[in-house]
Parts: structure tokens; sequence; C-alpha cells
């Protein structure tokens, strides 16, 4: 996939103007401040440790090298010129590669209006058209609000590694669901 | 310098070395590697690598020991790697956790050579502050009752998240608490 190809576009439940693309070069900036702002207010992710405008370049080239080889699908949320959220989807190896793993980020101030669930939309349907079978994702089980988006949205819970996670000192389960797509 | 973990002699009376992996073992584990994959061994790879990929994959291994991300173990006998171990942290919030992977060489299986390196990689995951060790494996595989034996427990399954030789296979994912 060529990075900045646009996919989509819509309008959010607050009326602001969506464009749904692949992430590209020029984000490298908004990306960065994004993840940061992600760490800051302690958003329920993996990533607890704030990046540097060296490792994000370092990030990015290899997430590019990856969109150019068709190795990953990334679709990323645009608002008024800026990247706002971001979700990717990546092909388990060899005797598992039927199935992708699945991540998803929206920034503080864009949430709740319904980008998360395009942005997951957009790239369910283009997993599917690649081939995969199944998408695979990881949730903290404290995570109300995602757990719930992900049910709607067709996802079932398959598995928790308890304690799995620790956040703000506690031990938090990390809850596995699944979601089969629709064969194209 | 090799640094030795501990020997023992396995069931079938094999001198068996466990040891820290070596940059030299690459030809070892390439060789190793494929074999597994030619004989259709239940491991994620169904097809053979190159030296290219391997030598990739060597030098990622390596970084990830020196930095204290990963804990590899290489069993040695009769002069060669026969079974490798490892356990790799993940990132961030997760970091207390680590994802383990064995195999041993099929001459060298049913001695008791793949639970001695599980045990050892758990001491030295432990070290390095691993609290939760977990797996995936075939749920057809006679593994899973080895790890039972060895304290794992099964914590989610994936229906049908491996294709094994034309055929659907469910993946059971399993976790063993080492610490913490």
């Amino acid at each position: 996939m060529r990075p900045g190809t646009v996919f989509n576009r819509f309008t959010a439940r607050d009326g602001r103007q969506v464009i749904l693309r692949a992430a590209k070069w020029d984000d490298l900036d908004d990306m960065l401040d994004f993840i940061n702002s992600l760490v800051e207010e302690e958003a329920m992710i993996t990533a607890n440790m704030k990046q540097t405008r060296e490792s994000e370049v370092d990030w990015l080239a290899r997430k590019l090298t990856n969109l150019e080889k068709d190795r990953v699908i990334n679709v990323v949320a645009e608002v008024e010129g800026r990247m706002v959220g971001s979700c990717e989807v990546e092909a388990r190896p060899g005797r598992f590669s039927h199935v992708g793993v699945l991540g998803i980020s929206v920034k503080q101030g864009y949430r709740e209006v319904g980008i998360g669930q395009e942005l997951m939309r957009e790239a369910e349907r283009q997993a599917a058209q690649m081939g995969l079978e199944s998408i695979l994702l990881e949730v903290f089980a404290t995570n109300d609000r995602a757990n719930h988006v992900y049910e709607k949205m067709g996802y079932r819970r398959i598995g928790a590694i308890p304690d799995g996670i620790k956040y703000k000192g506690e031990y938090v389960d990390s809850v596995y669901m699944v979601k089969k797509l629709c064969s194209s | 310098m090799k640094t030795l973990f501990r020997a023992f002699t396995s069931k079938s009376g094999t001198e068996v070395v466990l040891r820290q992996v070596q940059w030299s073992d690459l030809d070892d584990i390439l060789a190793l590697v494929n074999e597994l994959i030619e004989e259709e061994v239940m491991i994620g790879e169904d097809k053979p690598t190159t030296r290219d990929q391997q030598v990739d994959r060597h030098s990622e291994r390596m970084k990830d020991i020196e930095s204290g991300r990963s804990v590899v173990i290489i069993a040695e006998a009769d002069g060669k790697a026969v079974g490798m171990a490892n356990a790799r942290k993940r990132g961030g919030r997760l970091r207390h956790t680590a994802g383990l992977g064995v195999f041993v060489r099929r001459t060298y299986r049913n001695q008791g050579i793949g639970s001695e390196m599980i045990m050892e990689l758990e001491s030295q995951a432990k070290n390095m502050g691993v609290e939760i060790l977990y797996l995936e494996v075939y749920s057809i595989s006679p593994s899973v009752e080895l790890y039972r034996r060895l304290g794992y427990v099964e914590y989610g399954k994936l229906p049908g998240g491996i294709k094994y030789r034309g055929e659907y296979v469910d993946m059971i994912s399993m976790y063993k608490r080492i610490a913490g």
C-alpha cells in the first residue's frame, strides 16, 4: 500500500470531517505528539514511555517500509489536517498467517464520536480483502469502554492472562478477543 | 567463551550441556530450524529459512540477550546444538511477562531435554524480573501434556488459529506464574 492513500471520508458524531488514509512520512510530528500524549494521560495501552523524535523516526521508517511491502495494514484518521487516530493489523507468521493482530488508539479529544469504530471497520475490510480470516486483539480487562466497543463490533473473548498487565502499580488481566471475518 | 549453565545426563544416557547461545551457533540453529520445518513439526513456521534470514534473526537474538530482553538456552549434545529455548519479554506495561518457545531435534526428543531447558529458562527469566511466562501450543500436540506437568495452565483457546497440513487446528494459550 502506498503511504497516504485515502480510503474513506466520513463525518464524526460531533460533526467533524474525518479522512481515513494510510500513514505517510509527513505524519511524523503528529505521531510523536500522539504517542506521547497517550503516555502522558496513562492511556490503557502497552506503551508507558515517551518517545524521542529520533526513536519515532526509526519507528515510522519501519512502519512505512512494512506498509510499502504490504506486510501490514495501516489506517490513520485525519481531522483538520492532523493525525488523531491509528489502527493497524499485522498477519501472524507461518501457519498462523490467516490470523491478524489488531492494535488501535485514538487521541484524547477525538474519542466517543465513532472514529475508532470506523478505523477498525476499514482495517477489517482490508484484512478480509488480504485473505485474513480472523482478527485477534488484546485489551485491558478494566478498559470497559474498549471492551464494550469490541463486543459490539463482533469480537468475543477467548481468554485472559491473569495479571498480564501492570498499570498504575496494579495488576490487570490481559484479555484476548477474536473476530471471524466474513470471507470476501 | 561459552557460559555453561548446567550439565546433565538425559534419560537415555546422552550427556547434555545447557549453555548460553553464541554468535557461532548460527549455522547449527539454521540447520536445526530447517530440519524441524522439513519434518513439519508443530511450530509456527512452515517454510525453510535462508541463511540470510537466520543471520537477521540471530543478530536480533544476540541483541535482545545483551539488552536483557531475552533469555536463550542452547542444549548441546555430541558437539552440536540439539535444542533451543527462549523467553522474550514484552514491552511497556507487559514487561513482567515473557513468551516462551522451545524445540528439540527429533533424535533427541523424549529424553527430558526440553523440560530441563524450560526449568533452566524459568529460573533465569525470574532473575530478569519476569513474573509470568506464556506460550502457544497446538491443541493436538503432545507438548500440551508436558507443559501441564511443568505447571502451565490453559488461559485461552483460539479455535482454528492454526492451519496445519491443510486442516484447522485450535491454538491453546498457556501461562505459568514464576514469581510475584
